[in-house]
């Protein structure tokens, strides 16, 4: 399930630094919206500048194409099994390469990318346990919904939060275009080192 | 997956794709009265939250999965708890239940090719809600850069990401069950 040996200069045979990478990438993730809300979300109106706009739309694409899966800028191998690599990630397969050279002295042995039965099984399982992980959360916005929306004042209590509800929104599609992939990274066994 | 759900005293076979097939289209043609109805009537107002409680009982009653009843066998793979409490008035009334199973939990157990049917209905529907959620965040964001996109649209901003939001969380607690009943094939076909 893991397409490369190297991402980002980081070795992902070993479990420990894939942990690390899920770890890291959640890390900046929660920091970066914090900081988007102190900075901007409490303006209901942010996305009208057009260089916030650019920002975050490239911001979340980003996020959402860091760890692969659907994108394959990440290190989960394609979902739907397709094995050739876009060319706009060209440039850091390139400098991965390098650094894999440098580091082992030999040229990279190119992983076996299609999906066989039991990556199409971890995938599975992973998106199940995502899942469950947010019918969790669902559940506990289901409550606070149907707590709010029987208020009379609902529309107006929306509005002048609208520095959690933003940030939460992003947080959900973090989470659910992200976290399969974060369960098959965390889960998975270290990989055999070519000899 | 059970073969039969019990309606109204009435043994019902779902062992014919067809049958479940014809539940589910059923089942969200009903939503989308309730969605409808509410929006006539209150624009979702206070009553957006039944949808949701509608969502609930398909599942608890038709559909399973996540909950005990239903024609799909919890996806946990345990047993349901034993209530001591009697049943709740709705399936009384409604004559809805489960036909009672065998004395140990092996009728609740998913074997191994339904945990795997599971787990690919899970990945599938995951996509439609990953997307399905992303629809109210795009049509928002195209709302406060080119608000003049928008303002074709006959219903108020917020009524509308409430609406889309409401039809994703029936997406969430319903697609991966409806999956299995709308592709698992023929029971008997199958014996």
């Amino acid at each position: 399930m893991i397409n490369r040996r190297i991402y980002l200069g980081i070795p992902m045979s070993s479990r420990r630094n894939r942990r690390a990478l899920v770890a890291g990438y959640w890390s900046v993730s929660v920091l970066l919206l914090i900081c988007a809300t102190i900075l901007f979300f409490d303006d209901p109106r942010f996305l009208e500048h057009w260089w916030m706009a650019i920002t975050i739309g490239l911001l979340v694409g980003l996020m959402l194409c860091f760890l692969g899966g659907g994108a394959q800028l990440g290190p989960v191998a394609d979902f739907d099994g397709d094995p050739k690599p876009p060319p706009r990630w060209a440039l850091i397969e390139a400098a991965d390469r390098l650094i894999y050279r440098w580091k082992h002295g030999e040229a990279e042995q190119p992983l076996e990318l299609n999906l066989d039965e039991r990556d199409r099984r971890l995938r599975d399982h992973a998106h199940y346990r995502a899942y469950r992980i947010l019918r969790m959360i669902l559940q506990a916005a289901i409550i606070a919904g149907v707590l709010l929306f029987t208020r009379p004042d609902a529309w107006t209590l929306l509005r002048r939060y609208n520095f959690v509800l933003v940030p939460f929104s992003f947080l959900l599609i973090l989470l659910l275009w992200n976290l399969p992939q974060s369960i098959i990274l965390w889960n998975e066994p270290d990989m055999e080192e070519p000899r | 997956m059970n073969a039969e759900v019990v309606v109204l005293g009435r043994r019902i076979s779902m062992a014919r794709q067809t049958r479940r097939r014809t539940l589910v289209v059923a089942i969200y043609t009903v939503f989308a009265l309730i969605m409808a109805i509410a929006w006539a009537t209150t624009q979702w107002r206070g009553t957006g939250a039944y949808v949701i409680w509608a969502a609930i009982l398909a599942c608890r009653y038709f559909l399973g999965g996540y909950y005990a009843g239903g024609l799909v066998k919890p996806f946990n793979n345990k047993a349901p708890k034993e209530h001591q409490m009697p049943p709740p008035l709705l399936a009384l009334k409604l004559r809805v239940y489960q036909p009672v199973p065998a004395d140990d939990d092996g009728a609740y157990r998913n074997d191994e090719r339904e945990l795997h049917q599971r787990d690919h209905a899970h990945y599938l529907a995951f996509q439609a809600v990953g997307v399905a959620v992303c629809v109210p965040m795009f049509i928002a964001s195209m709302r406060l850069i080119r608000p003049s996109l928008m303002s074709w649209i006959p219903m108020p901003p917020d009524a509308m990401y409430y609406g889309l939001t409401l039809v994703a969380m029936i997406l969430f607690l319903t697609l991966p069950q409806a999956i299995l009943l709308w592709t698992e094939p023929d029971m008997e076909e199958q014996s």
